[in-house]
């Protein structure tokens, strides 16, 4: 079976500074491979500046990418011309984080929800109906149709926003820490309905987070970004029980209060203070080789020289480091 | 962990934001335990009133438009909320001293991270120039921001975002204080450095046997820095216990509920257990327990009569009608 | 060491200003129909008369001659000599300037002394006596036009109460009215610059941790918030500076200072082409080497700006 969803080598890269972009080019996202099945939740987990939302509008071409290619549902996006593109484009859809930018705060949420609909060339009556039906899917009155986002609480606003999303109808449904900004009891609603709704409308989602709780309850498969690449990707069972790249297990470790912090790990990576972390940070400038090297407990000088690429070391389970594998054991 | 008298005692704390006709009732008798060398989380959920809590024990609480109504804030054998401010201005920094949420707005962009740390120690300790950027040193070294003065000489926007914190928390601890109250210290970092900075926190209680205020909505953070833990719920404190107690035995059902609908790996598959509507704006406080309209356990009694925070078991108290029930989920 | 990259790069883009404005200057009065040669010597004037007058500012050459003269002289800060006296160019305004500069700079200062203490006042102790004087004061200096004021201020101060001399330029005292009728318009502009910025600090966070670590509020005020507070006001006073030099131009008109105003004035007048040249460029110069100044004070207090 296809899949809805299938990246190859995306590569970002921002112009460096100086005359000419004299200074090298920064590369936020640095050869990504993906594929994402319909029906499938894929979790894209990593910390600030590891090129997640990025990479997520690299996806969406709200920032092309820089190379690479990007296949939805079986056609490359690359090769389209403007108005078949608009026309995929339609079927994917983004939530983002703050739902304050998101909804535009001079307009009521009638005529927000509006919009997508009337782009469709839908008629009035059957926009009343659906927006009546989008509205009670998320749990918002329709009797509050004309009011403004201001009026609004921040949960609310976020399930404003996703009944915009779902206004389009889309297959695919990107969505960047939807529930960051929201209250803890807030993030429960939010999360129950976006499982709900992915059942219902048999919906895809890439679920983009920094927080790995979430996204192991959330989705099938986990990637773990990390400077741009990804560094291990599994079904969300096995990454967390048996991890294998030295900063997805240092991930995993730094929840707090968590589970996973007690015993299953191979090494004491957790007792690692800071300032040993930031020597040998600052001692290990690599320019090439793996990017994970200047904070590795594992790294030595094979990881200077080589930069380690994604391998298979289990069914399912692929791993971007020079030091783990089947051969090697754990 | 515990000495039998309270280094600070928070008692019925009441405070209300007046705007134009509106009354916004904050705090609505917050009672509160602190001990020294005891990390006591503070956990709730924006609105809840954790961070006017803080604001009030540092007397920093924006006089027009919040009043306190009621209540004492005993320190050191006096009651805070009635010092004159030149008294109590010396004891903010000097005896209690606070570290806030966003360091890269909570610092001074103008001043390097050296002076901001001494002009506190030439204000509150007496010390020389000398003395006081010798003694920035260590505190800098304490913190695990490196012995060689670099971070001295540096300008705020020069440090990283865990480097930025743990110089607050440098600041914070230079004069000595007996008290520390963290204000989500951790909440803008990435999950990493949050667990440097936690352990940080709980190396300076154990070295400088401060008793510290930790305000966190995160009860994953809490679980791993806390000794006690209070749990704060439109202006009030429903439940407050050791910390082991909280998570193995929550009694009310607002904290149970927190805690089941927190997601994680071993829930996969299984609906969120998750809140039904949403925490109640401090002007609109339903009658009776505030949490009456959402929770699963409330009877005819919970809307008229607000329950008080009584010792349900030894070290563990509740406020709420029916402690400790269950229900089908 | 950022610092002394910066001010490179500052330094870099001050002589690219200067470059483009010499260029433009160049140009425009080369696009200005008719030929400044005729204009010179009058609409009936024999051609050999005309013919002379292009050989002597050099317009019968080549346009890009010219335009390498030009950037040489401007190189070497040689703006040729005045139609009318025949004297250099360079050394008649290097003459006057320094009054022009005075007085410009007697106006900042009072307009400084006067503005940033009243608007730090104002933002300090919002809604007071104090900043109801601030608002007032700033209302009027913008709707009072500076010669207007220089006039009343000579008619009161210099006529009816001889406090003041009239006109002249030998003693100190000459400079009093100028400077307070030149400062008082633009005190107004950075008294409200002064009262926001300082608002905008005072509501700042690192404010709230300066009162949590025990300061007294004059710290918390003026030493913490001002510092930031200043910033823009710093910024804004070069530019001002600039405009002073401007403004000073009517001035010295109204109190007849033989400054640099003046002297470009009588140019236009007499339609002395290397004068009004010379003279844009000069200023330009002054302009661009002002906020050039500003920016390395301002980088100097805001380390922040020293790595753009």
């Amino acid at each position: 079976m296809e899949h809805l969803i299938e990246c190859k080598d995306i590569v970002k890269t921002y112009r460096g500074r100086g005359i000419g972009g004299a200074k090298r080019g920064f590369r936020a996202v640095d050869g990504i491979s993906l594929q994402i099945d319909r029906n499938e939740s894929y979790g894209l987990v990593g910390e600030s500046g590891c090129g997640k939302t990025t990479f997520a509008r690299a996806l969406l071409y709200l920032d092309p990418p820089t190379s690479g290619s990007i296949s939805f549902d079986g056609v490359r996006l690359e090769t389209l011309g403007r108005r078949e593109f608009r026309k995929f484009r339609k079927r994917i859809q983004i939530v983002f984080q703050d739902p304050n930018s998101a909804l535009n705060p001079k307009m009521s949420i009638h005529a927000s929800l509006s919009e997508g609909l009337i782009n469709r060339g839908i008629g009035e009556t059957e926009r009343v109906k659906r927006i009546k039906d989008l509205l009670d899917l998320v749990g918002i009155s329709y009797a509050y149709r004309n009011r403004y986002p201001h009026e609004f609480s921040g949960g609310q606003k976020q399930r404003i926003v996703i009944a915009r999303a779902l206004s389009m109808e889309p297959d695919f449904l990107v969505l960047d820490e939807p529930v960051s900004n929201l209250d803890v009891s807030i993030q429960a609603q939010i999360i129950n309905l976006l499982s709900d709704l992915k059942k219902e409308f048999s919906l895809t989602y890439l679920f983009i987070s920094h927080d790995l709780n979430l996204v192991s309850y959330m989705c099938d498969t986990i990637g773990v970004m990390f400077k741009g690449k990804i560094v291990e990707q599994a079904a969300s069972e096995t990454l967390v029980s048996s991890p294998s790249h030295p900063y997805t297990r240092r991930l995993l470790s730094s929840i707090p209060g968590g589970a996973q912090r007690t015993g299953s790990l191979g090494f004491e990576q957790e007792e690692e203070t800071a300032e040993a972390l930031e020597i040998r940070a600052r001692s290990r400038q690599a320019a090439t080789g793996c990017p994970y090297y200047p904070l590795c407990p594992l790294g030595d000088g094979e990881c200077t020289s080589l930069a380690p690429s994604l391998r298979d070391i289990a069914e399912g389970h692929v791993v971007s480091c020079h030091k783990v594998g089947p051969a090697k054991g754990r | 962990m515990e000495t039998t008298t309270p280094l600070l005692q928070v008692e019925n704390l009441g405070v209300c934001f007046t705007h134009g006709a509106m009354e916004a009732h904050a705090l609505r008798g917050i009672d509160l335990s602190f001990y020294k060398e005891e990390i006591h989380g503070l956990v709730g959920e924006s609105g809840s009133g954790k961070t006017v809590t803080s604001t009030c024990v540092m007397g920093l609480l924006p006089s027009p438009p919040g009043k306190i109504v009621s209540g004492r804030i005993l320190f050191d054998g006096k009651d805070l909320l009635a010092l004159p401010e030149a008294e109590m201005r010396k004891v903010r920094g000097r005896q209690i001293a606070m570290v806030f949420q966003e360091p890269s707005k909570y610092l001074n962009p103008a001043f390097k991270i050296g002076e901001q740390i001494t002009e506190m120690l030439i204000l509150h300790l007496g010390m020389t120039k000398a003395q006081a950027k010798e003694r920035a040193r260590e505190l800098l070294g304490l913190v695990g921001l490196g012995k060689d003065g670099r971070v001295l000489d540096s300008y705020p926007h020069e440090l990283s975002g865990g480097m930025k914190q743990r110089a607050m928390i440098a600041i914070a601890i230079s004069c000595n204080p007996v008290f520390l109250i963290a204000d989500e210290p951790t909440t803008a970092l990435d999950v990493t450095l949050q667990l440097q900075i936690l352990k940080l926190i709980k190396k300076l209680r154990d070295m400088l046997g401060m008793g510290i205020l930790f305000i966190s909505h995160d009860l994953g953070v809490v679980n791993e820095v806390a000794d006690r833990v209070s749990v704060i719920y439109a202006g009030r404190i429903v439940e407050s216990t050791a910390k082991s107690q909280l998570f193995t035995n929550p009694l009310h059902p607002y904290t149970r509920l927190l805690i089941m609908s927190i997601p994680d790996a071993r829930k996969r598959g299984k609906r969120l257990a998750a809140i039904p509507g949403r925490v109640p704006d401090a002007d609109n406080t339903p009658t009776g327990c505030a949490f009456h309209p959402r929770c699963p356990l409330a009877v005819e009694r919970c809307k008229i009569e607000n329950p008080s925070l009584v010792e349900y078991e030894t070290g563990h108290a509740v406020a709420c009608h029916r402690a400790g029930e269950t229900w089908n989920i | 060491m950022d610092l002394f990259w910066f001010f490179l790069r500052r330094f870099g883009r001050l002589l690219l200003t200067v470059f483009i404005i010499s260029t433009l200057v160049f140009f425009v009065i080369r696009i200005i129909p008719g030929d400044p040669a005729m204009i010179i010597a009058g609409m009936d004037a024999p051609p050999e008369d005309v013919q002379a007058i292009r050989v002597k500012l050099g317009t019968d050459k080549p346009l890009t001659v010219q335009y390498l003269e030009w950037l040489s002289s401007i190189v070497r800060l040689d703006f040729g000599n005045t139609m009318i006296s025949g004297e250099p160019v360079t050394k008649l305004i290097l003459e006057r300037f320094p009054l022009t500069l005075i007085l410009a700079l007697l106006g900042i200062s009072i307009g400084i002394v006067i503005a940033v203490p009243l608007g730090v006042l104002s933002a300090v102790k919002r809604w007071s006596f104090w900043d109801y004087f601030g608002l007032v004061f700033s209302q009027l200096g913008m709707a009072i036009p500076s010669f207007w004021l220089g006039i009343i201020l000579l008619l009161i101060f210099a006529v009816k109460f001889p406090i003041f001399p009239l006109f002249g330029s030998e003693t100190p005292a000459h400079f009093v009215l100028p400077a307070i009728s030149l400062g008082f318009a633009r005190a107004a502009v950075i008294l409200r610059l002064a009262r926001a910025s300082m608002v905008e600090e005072l509501s700042k966070e690192y404010v709230i941790t300066a009162r949590a670590k025990g300061l007294t509020e004059n710290m918390v005020k003026y030493k913490h918030a001002l510092k930031n507070a200043l910033l823009p006001i710093i910024t804004i006073t070069g530019i001002e500076l600039g405009y002073m030099l401007g403004g000073a131009i009517i001035i010295e008109q109204v109190f007849s200072l033989p400054g640099l105003g003046r002297l470009f004035l009588y140019g236009i007048y007499q339609r002395d082409f290397p004068l009004i040249q010379g003279g844009v460029v000069f200023v330009a110069i002054i302009f661009s080497l002002i906020n050039f100044v500003a920016d390395i004070l301002y980088s100097i207090v805001n380390p922040k700006i020293r790595f753009e």
